[in-house]
């Protein structure tokens, strides 16, 4: 029962957090405006988007055309600050957008004032929530929309604190969200820096709402004057003439995108589910596992009774059936137990999830809105397959033991007869496996590929226990006669185990593959990041302020990187600029690169390029081969060579790296400053950067700092990973332990046996330790090469798919015996408990029990 | 050897206190061999037991007065010439069972996943007392010397309880305790078996305490007993 609400609750919890990210991707552009086709924004640094543009635009009869404004704002209360990141303020022009023929039609007027999402919901308009919820926004008391989580989130930060000055505890459950759904009044706590009183806030359910709040374009403006247009959204479809018009009528620095990015971003992120996917999948076998054994535990102890039944004549199939509609009902309460625990547990993990996604793919990260039957119906169809599987065997078991009396070791035919099929099945996954990895393309035919390689180490693991067990034994001196029959007890034991330590070897297989994927990539990241930062100090700015300009005279070296995004091969990838000094050369980390000795005479003279690892996986280029690419700035299309691949991990973009002179400020942007100079340099540019206007400890940031933080979100990143490693070992342990409950019973005369010896409880208990530690010690040895193997495939294959880059593998002996010592940890940890309750049996009992 | 002094055990059951041992006495010398005889339920197995401090009397005295050629292996408390091992804390009783009783029973007697030779050899080897010599003799009294190399579940029942023998006696033990050795077996092994047991004991100067529902069995031993309402009474 438990280890199915184990399995439920972890698969509810990716569910909810797989669903709440895919809604979020889906939805990140349209900030609740449906049927966004394309955005313009500008792709100058210094030019903007501006109300003219937009007036001219639609004077000229791009209706369609919907101005976004946005700014990254805190929110404060009584002049203190009360968000812990800044909040994404975005005004729409709805007046503009009103008059689409789409938002125009009547709307019930009960529809129109104050319907909270709960009441439409209730009224069955779900479908029509967001256009409502944008009518809402410019009706003459205007409301600001932002996700009720946020909201909570907003209230919290009050309640906190207003309790630092009196004291009290502070109300927070739904209730409070609901009630301040059309509006209580919240809003007029909330202020900007300057004290402009925030509109009524409104919460609204939606995928879509992350971090931000969502108003009207003038009520945006009576906050904050100074906010910039950030896009215009084209809502609706644009015929081929009419996107062939408005790409002509747009100035240079503005450009025409269709909403691909989107979904661009959405196939990224879906390698990602496709991960945490594989890691609950995972879990979930595991946790089967577990069940196997418990239905084994429970049959174990019902056996005399349904041998009475038998006796009376009830059926073996009615026996099963019983049992099985017993199974049934447990499924269907594990269930409902793990959705609740499984959605709680995502919404505490939803921050770090959030963090993560971030990130990874540098985009905002929503709330997701998940159907609570939905997803118990998808939870238990799962689940209930899953235990049934997993009963079937126990229940073949019990089926042979109500047909025969005694339980009859197998024949030496019998034996060779399993050992070939084990073989077999070994020879089969690992062909399959081998094909797959070496012709598939598809990820998930690589998964695929990934599980037939496990299976065909539990295969190999079967076949070699007794023979690894036999060859462990002849290690074990005479003198230690306990210790010899202890070691060929687990031999015994590993025939009656074969589930648990499968799930065992699974389990440390994935431990060390997925840490050793980590290692390598952590690894290979601080290597990069180390030579790629040669600087002193970076800026990260949009080219605002200009630092070359701030520099001026303090003699302060500045390299600046600007970007360009160009279209190759009908998908979109970034070109950037790089410096061609010696310093900067020394900086770059090639994955390969062109024999040719004047590599970088080359690159200065603009002739060939560097390409990421992303670029030349994703378009199948190597080193010497010539691409055509439009010049950054006068967008004349030439031949360059590629002169050497780089590492670029992270980046979701293809990428091509060109000289610095090839840019033109005017018509690239700006993103990076990169800065050379002594402390005394940078503390003049420092007292610089302040007379502009702007903070410097905000603009810079030193490399060791950046390095920290860059490590820092890297660690974040893989915390969801590493939990559900730990889980999934813990799980494995749980599996062997409910298979040690079981064989207690059939080990309890042997050690009966050994106790009338004279040896003593304890000694008796750690010798049925070290049996089971050495049947997991055996599965960990065979366990390590597939851990290996399967860190490389996912670096290797599923990473070069999924992401279009690779990193070397780095084998760490001190990071496998770390793995080897936590497992067995682990194990000892979790089997202690049924021995020690054996052990603290008088032996008197175990006599009586077994006479 | 032994003497059982007014020894008394009973046992709660459903709430009433039932009487098991009441006022036992029983000596039991060096080379003795003894069975005690019973119906079922009668406490034969609690003296057993009781004999082989697995178990703690209500009240009385189990006196061990140990052999001088055993005596140094065993605990301190076994050096005095009279311990009463139903004081015996739960490490002195492992000691004392360790180097001065064989124990066999009705089933499960032997380990399956070891062979016989490995099986016979255990507690000696446990004890340090591994005399090839001995072990040797023993195998061929008990006619299991031709299947030492085989797994106990490729024995005969008869076959498995020899082997059962030979493992109680191969650490050498100055007391042998067998409860319902041939309980088992059909009557051409019980009787073999039984034989087997006394003679063996018999020739190496071993005190033998047997339970058994045989009398057959019985017979064969020099003393034996009949325990009735909690009474030990000699036949």
């Amino acid at each position: 029962m438990a280890s199915l609400i184990i399995a439920a609750a972890g698969l509810s919890a990716v569910l909810v957090i797989n669903s709440s990210a895919k809604q979020s991707y889906s939805s990140e552009q349209q900030f609740l405006i449906p049927n966004v086709t394309h955005t313009i924004t500008s792709n100058s640094s210094t030019l903007k988007l501006t109300k003219e543009n937009y007036s001219d635009l639609r004077v000229k009869g791009f209706y369609q055309l919907i101005a976004v404004a946005q700014t990254k704002q805190h929110i404060y209360k009584n002049g203190q600050r009360i968000t812990q990141r800044r909040i994404d303020f975005t005004g729409i022009d709805t007046f503009s957008l009103l008059t689409l023929p789409r938002f125009s039609r009547p709307v019930p007027l009960a529809e129109q004032v104050g319907s909270t999402t709960q009441h439409k919901a209730e009224m069955g308009v779900a479908s029509d929530e967001p256009n409502q919820v944008i009518k809402q926004l410019s009706f003459s008391n205007p409301t600001a929309v932002l996700h009720p989580q946020l909201l909570k989130q907003l209230k919290y930060a009050i309640d906190n604190n207003e309790d630092d000055k009196t004291g009290s505890q502070a109300p927070d459950n739904d209730q409070d969200i609901k009630d301040s759904d059309v509006n209580v009044g919240l809003a007029d706590q909330f202020t900007t820096q300057s004290g402009k009183t925030l509109t009524k806030l409104s919460a609204f359910e939606s995928p879509a709402l992350g971090n931000d709040i969502i108003m009207d374009i003038a009520e945006l403006y009576r906050l904050y004057p100074k906010a910039d247009l950030s896009m215009l959204l084209v809502v609706g479809e644009l015929t081929k003439t009419q996107e062939k018009v408005l790409r002509h009528l747009l100035p240079d620095y503005l450009q025409l995108s269709d909403t691909i990015a989107g979904e661009r971003d959405s196939e990224l992120t879906s390698s990602f589910h496709l991960n945490l996917m594989a890691m609950a999948l995972l879990m979930f076998v595991v946790c089967l596992f577990i069940v196997v054994n418990a239905v084994n535990l429970l049959l174990n102890s019902r056996l005399i009774w349904l041998k009475v039944c038998r006796q009376l004549g009830i059926s073996r199939q009615q026996l099963f059936i019983v049992q099985l509609v017993e199974i049934l009902f447990l499924t269907l309460l594990a269930s409902l137990i793990g959705v609740l625990l499984g959605v709680e547990l995502a919404k505490l993990a939803s921050p770090t999830v959030q963090a993560t996604l971030e990130n990874l793919y540098s985009v905002e990260v929503g709330f997701g809105k998940v159907s609570f039957i939905g997803l118990l119906i998808q939870v238990f169809g799962i689940c209930l397959i899953g235990s049934v599987c997993a009963t079937f065997i126990p229940l073949n078991k019990l089926n042979h033991q109500l047909a025969q009396s005694k339980d009859m070791p197998l024949s030496v035919t019998q034996q060779q007869f399993w050992n070939r099929a084990t073989w077999f099945s070994f020879g089969v996954f690992s062909g399959l496996a081998y094909i797959l990895l070496n012709h598939a393309q598809a990820l998930w035919l690589l998964l695929i590929a990934t599980a037939l390689v496990i299976l065909s180490g539990c295969c190999l693991l079967l076949a070699n226990y007794p023979s690894m067990l036999g060859f462990i034994q002849r290690f074990i001196p005479d003198r230690f006669p306990l210790l010899q029959v202890s070691s060929k007890q687990s031999l015994a034991l590993s025939g009656k185990t074969k589930i648990a330590c499968c799930a065992f070897f699974i389990a440390a297989t994935s431990n060390i593959g997925m840490n050793l994927m980590v290692d390598s990539f952590r690894g290979a990241t601080v290597g990069w990041l180390e030579q790629r930062l040669a600087a002193d100090y970076y800026v990260y700015n949009q080219g605002e302020p200009n630092i070359i300009e701030l520099a001026k005279g303090s003699g302060v070296a500045v390299y600046q990187r600007l970007e360009n995004y160009t279209s190759f091969q009908g998908k979109e990838i970034q070109q950037f600029s790089y410096p061609t000094d010696e310093f900067n050369q020394q900086a770059m980390v090639f994955y390969d690169k062109s024999e040719s000795e004047n590599l970088w005479h080359q690159f200065k003279q603009g002739n060939g390029v560097l390409v990421n690892q992303q670029f030349a996986f994703g378009f199948e280029y190597n080193v010497n081969d010539v691409i055509e690419l439009p010049h950054p700035s006068s967008a004349k299309v030439s031949s360059y060579e590629i002169l050497g691949i780089i590492y670029d991990f992270g980046n979701p973009y293809a990428q091509v790296l060109m000289p610095l002179d090839m840019f033109e400020l005017s018509k690239s942007k700006c993103c990076i400053y990169a800065l050379q100079g002594t402390e005394s340099q940078i503390d003049l540019l420092r007292e610089n950067i302040l007379l502009a206007g702007f903070d410097p400890k905000t603009q810079l940031l030193k490399t060791k700092e950046l390095l920290a933080l860059s490590m820092q979100a890297f660690d974040n990143t893989f915390i969801i990973t590493d939990g559900l490693n730990v889980v999934t070992l813990l799980v494995a342990a749980l599996s062997l332990a409910c298979a040690i409950i079981v064989l207690m019973n059939d080990i309890r005369p042997q050690n009966m046996l050994i106790r009338s010896m004279g040896v003593s409880a304890l000694k008796t208990q750690l010798l049925a330790l070290f049996q089971y530690l050495l049947l997991c010690f055996v599965a960990l040895i065979f366990a390590t090469p597939f851990g290996i193997l399967l860190s490389w495939i996912l670096i290797v294959d599923i990473n070069y798919q999924a992401f279009s880059w690779t990193y070397p593998l780095i084998i760490s002996p001190m990071k496998i015996l770390q793995i080897y010592a936590t497992s067995l940890l682990v194990v000892a940890t979790v089997i202690a408990i049924p021995l020690f309750r054996a052990g603290r049996r008088p032996l008197i009992e175990d006599i009586r029990w077994v006479n | 050897m032994l003497a059982l002094k007014n020894l008394k055990k009973s046992y709660t059951d459903a709430g009433e206190k039932r009487s098991i041992l009441s006022n036992v006495n029983l000596t039991i010398s060096p080379g003795d061999s003894i069975s005690i005889q019973g119906a079922s339920g009668s406490g034969k197995s609690t003296l057993l037991h009781l004999l082989a401090a697995l178990d703690k009397p209500d009240s009385g005295e189990i006196l061990f007065t140990g052999a001088k050629n055993s005596l140094r292996d065993t605990h301190k408390n076994c050096h005095q010439q009279h311990a009463d091992i139903t004081q015996f804390s739960e490490k002195q009783a492992d000691q004392y069972r360790q180097f001065q009783v064989g124990l066999i029973f009705q089933k499960f007697n032997l380990i399956d996943c070891i062979t016989v030779i490995e099986n016979v050899m255990l507690p000696a080897k446990i004890t340090g007392k591994v005399q090839d010599d001995y072990i040797q003799e023993l195998l061929n009294a008990l006619d299991i010397h031709r299947h030492i190399n085989k797994l106990p579940n490729q024995l005969s029942g008869g076959e498995q309880q020899r082997v059962a023998i030979a493992r109680g006696l191969s650490h050498q033990p100055p007391l042998l305790l067998a409860d319902e050795p041939t309980g088992n077996l059909d009557s051409k092994n019980s009787d073999l078996v039984s034989h087997l047991l006394v003679d063996t004991c018999k020739h190496l100067n071993t005190a033998l305490v047997m339970v058994t529902h045989s009398e057959k069995v019985a017979l064969l031993t020099q003393q034996q007993w009949y325990l009735d309402d909690g009474r030990l009474t000699q036949i």
